[in-house]
């Protein structure tokens, strides 16, 4: 579904230029969701290596691999604690943005990548939501498909209240 | 000081200017995006002060746990 070469899907420099009556329609950030996953990993590995660490620190080298063990376990630790809060402050950096006449993707990762993608409302032709599952229908999230021919388009993940975004789109689209 | 404690007190360190640049670099792009939105003159998308700085409250005391959980390492 992602097929960045189609045309409309322009790669820009990161900053966004408002053209003249362009007006902000909607604007969101991924969905809490996509952080659970993550969130669980990240507390499973750091706490098993606080563990290794309080273990290391009361046994006070009384066993001769403790000091392995716990060099090892505060490498873990801070590498996955680190790696876990980049991916949280790039997430909270990132918007998905739509305007009268376009949908803008402000994508962050944190000292590696910074790009705002646009996708013109006006070759869009076709508009998908996907919310299969049960937690995403509990929690109201889902995929969000924009389609300029069959199967070339771009999907956004994660969207909040994704029926909310399809029908705005729609009604951008109706109006032409 | 021995191997041990070398690689603790370097780890911490490079563990905190992690931390530095990763909040330097997550405060700005949040001071861009404000920027952006008060452009636009629409306040939906400015980023809550008071999350932003949640989460660089949460990542703090989660580092400093883990400092202070690997200290007794250092006095070996």
């Amino acid at each position: 579904m992602d097929t960045l070469a189609a045309l409309p899907w322009k790669k820009k420099d990161p900053v966004l230029r408002m053209e003249e009556g362009e007006q902000l329609l909607l604007e969101t950030r991924h969905h809490w969701m996509k952080y659970v996953f993550p969130t669980g990993i990240y507390v499973l590995l750091v706490s098993i290596g606080i563990c290794a660490l309080v273990f290391a620190g009361v046994s006070q080298g009384a066993f001769p691999g403790v000091p392995m063990v716990s060099m090892a376990a505060l490498a873990a630790s801070l590498i996955v604690h680190h790696w876990f809060f980049h991916f949280i402050l790039s997430e909270n950096a990132t918007d998905v943005i739509i305007t009268s006449k376009r949908i803008v993707l402000l994508s962050h990762r944190l000292w590696f990548e910074e790009t705002c993608d646009e996708l013109v409302l006006e070759r869009i032709r076709i508009v998908e939501v996907h919310r299969r599952g049960f937690l995403r229908n509990v929690f109201n999230y889902g995929d969000l498909s924009c389609l300029f021919d069959v199967n070339a388009g771009k999907t956004f993940y994660f969207i909040p209240n994704p029926k909310k975004w399809a029908g705005a789109i729609e009604r951008i689209i109706h109006r032409r | 000081m021995n191997a041990v404690q070398y690689f603790f007190a370097g780890m911490q360190a490079i563990s905190f200017c992690v931390f530095g640049l990763l909040i330097f670099k997550y405060w700005r792009a949040c001071r861009e995006r404000e920027e952006l939105f008060r452009v636009l003159r629409d306040a939906r998308g400015a980023h809550p002060r008071r999350m932003r700085l949640l989460l660089i409250c949460a990542y703090a005391i989660t580092t400093i746990i883990i400092f202070v959980v690997s200290s007794p390492m250092l006095f070996l």
